[in-house]
């Protein structure tokens, strides 16, 4: 009973941690950058919503939508000032990974400063919960499930079926040949940064609404959603929700089995035993060697 | 005066962005391509060929110097263009290795390349079903048309059309990329090396398609090529760069006899 009980909990975080590695992937598969700075983005949207919620006293519902437009609207921001300068410079793909890391470490600091380095509550009621054969999910988990797997499947639809889904794959398959088919794709780059963004906003604010926040919780998220998107198979926009699920449940097999201190331990060197054996992940395709 | 489809007027590009310490891979470059015509560009490894390419279609920039193009009613300066913007006043470019959308089918592959490809929003096509259907429809019609003239009735490409592009053979994915630039209509198409690399036949079939858009759509063709049988059966005029600088221009049978040429390419 507990250990499907503890599936279920790794299924509804697994999918938050696929819509958070889609995140990743639409703009790791566009651009190419591994986007660090992804994981300030995850921490900010809870503190906008906490800024609107607690001390603005704004109704949920706006204050949800407000947060997770501020959070798209910082995502925009990141690229048109630090990425496509770089972009434009044709400076290498470490440059761009190194501001990346000083994206997060100024947006941490920032937030640290004006909100404190202390953990927020942002639901202090005793969450509701719903029960059924014994087993127990609580509203917030129900909050995290429906949410991650709406925007998924909007996405999805938007890939497959409209010309703005052709752009994204057309872009994530040959970013030259595209310039040529007429796409500007500075300006697509923004807007997948900003889809990117609301993605992971609503995964920032469903998990923080659970479980509080602090400036730091980014980290720790955006190296699950690393590991989900290169388990997934790098370069495929499937590949993360298989990743994410994964990760979800083999966490859950892990407080089971040993303990929740184990989860990040495991969850690495699961990553390891991919990059040795199927460093194409689950999706990606293999390079060929000659 | 004669009518060109491109005139390029002094241009100069150094090879690295150091510009005052970098020797100059073109200086002070000045040639006129001919409208209607096909134009073949050899020269030898290095000489400046693609580059020249990339900086018509503004994926490089230049140090200084003009590229005009004619489009019908006004001479444009394509250095104060975008890479994106080209497409849309008929400049259409295929790539020596890179031309196709690999992970995409065939018929994807081929609709990218129509001009009203990007012209529809996500909502009209989620929530519009029947409008964006007529559009879809009369695309793939397009692409189908497009397909059988180059290729026949029963051609491969439609049959498959919605295989992978990847799954398609080096030559075939040449053929799907001049098919492409078919979509749309061009004045000025850019091929670079369309047949290297590709079986015999499909040279053949290439160096058909190519003349077939020249004479059916009058489309000015500039095609970077070292096969002198590819140049021999396809170019109307023959330009040969060496060392970023303008060699010879004439018609192909005497820039391939010109001592220069062969002592370059064959070494006699």
């Amino acid at each position: 009973m507990l250990l499907i009980q503890l599936l279920i909990n790794g299924i509804i975080m697994g999918a938050v941690y696929s819509l958070a590695s889609l995140g990743f992937a639409i703009v790791y598969n566009t651009t190419k950058i591994f986007h660090i700075g992804y994981s300030a983005l995850y921490m900010i949207a809870p503190y906008f919503f906490w800024q609107l919620y607690t001390k603005l006293g704004l109704n949920i519902s706006l204050s949800i939508f407000v947060s997770i437009i501020l959070t798209m609207i910082i995502s925009i921001l990141i690229d048109k000032t630090i990425y496509q300068p770089l972009f434009i410079k044709k400076s290498s793909s470490n440059v761009v990974t190194i501001s990346s890391i000083g994206v997060v470490t100024i947006i941490v600091n920032v937030i640290a400063m004006i909100f404190g380095n202390e953990t927020k509550i942002l639901n202090s009621d005793i969450a509701n919960t719903i029960k059924f054969s014994g087993m127990i999910v609580t509203y917030p988990q129900v909050y995290q499930f429906i949410s991650s797997i709406i925007i998924i499947i909007i996405f999805f639809i938007v890939l497959k079926k409209t010309n703005l889904g052709i752009i994204i794959r057309a872009f994530s398959n040959n970013d030259v040949l595209v310039q040529i088919m007429g796409i500007n794709i500075l300006r697509t780059r923004l807007l997948l940064f900003g889809i990117s963004g609301i993605m992971i906003a609503i995964a920032g604010l469903s998990i923080s609404y659970d479980v509080g926040m602090d400036p730091y919780i980014g980290m720790p998220m955006l190296l699950n959603v690393i590991v989900a998107f290169i388990i997934g198979g790098i370069g495929s926009f499937a590949g993360p929700l298989i990743g994410g699920f994964f990760i979800g449940v083999i966490q859950a097999l892990t407080i089971w089995m040993f303990s929740s201190k184990w989860q990040s331990a495991i969850t690495f060197i699961i990553l390891i035993i991919f990059l040795i054996f199927r460093p194409q992940g689950f999706l990606g395709k293999k390079e060929r060697e000659v | 005066m004669s009518k060109y489809i491109l005139k390029i007027n002094d241009l100069t590009k150094s090879f690295t962005s150091d510009k005052d310490k970098s020797p100059l891979l073109f200086d002070s470059l000045t040639i006129e391509f001919p409208a209607g015509a096909v134009i073949g560009l050899m020269g030898t490894n290095g000489a400046g060929k693609t580059t020249l390419f990339n900086i018509i279609s503004r994926l490089v920039d230049c140090d200084k110097g003009n590229i005009w193009y004619d489009n019908g009613d006004k001479q444009i300066d394509l250095l104060k263009l975008k890479a994106n913007v080209l497409k849309g006043i008929g400049i259409g470019r295929l790539f020596q290795d890179n031309h196709i959308f690999a992970d995409m089918t065939i018929l994807d592959n081929l609709l990218i390349g129509g001009e009203d490809s990007f012209g529809e929003t996500p909502f009209i096509t989620l929530f519009k079903r029947k409008k964006h259907k007529e559009k879809e429809k009369i695309r793939v019609a397009k692409a189908k048309m497009i397909l059988t003239e180059l290729f026949g009735k029963d051609n491969y490409f439609w049959q498959n059309r919605n295989n992978y592009a990847s799954e398609l053979s080096y030559g075939q994915q040449r053929l799907l990329g001049i098919a492409r630039l078919l979509m749309s209509d061009h004045k000025l198409l850019l091929l670079d090396e369309p047949t290297a690399g590709v079986h015999p036949e499909i040279r053949e079939m290439i160096c058909e398609v190519i003349r077939k858009i020249n004479t059916s759509k009058g489309v000015s063709i500039i095609i970077i090529e070292h096969n002198f049988k590819v140049i021999e059966v396809t170019a109307d005029e023959c330009c040969f760069i060496d060392q970023g600088e303008i060699a010879a221009v004439g018609p192909p049978e005497d820039i391939i006899g010109n001592p220069i040429v062969r002592k370059k390419y064959i070494g006699i």
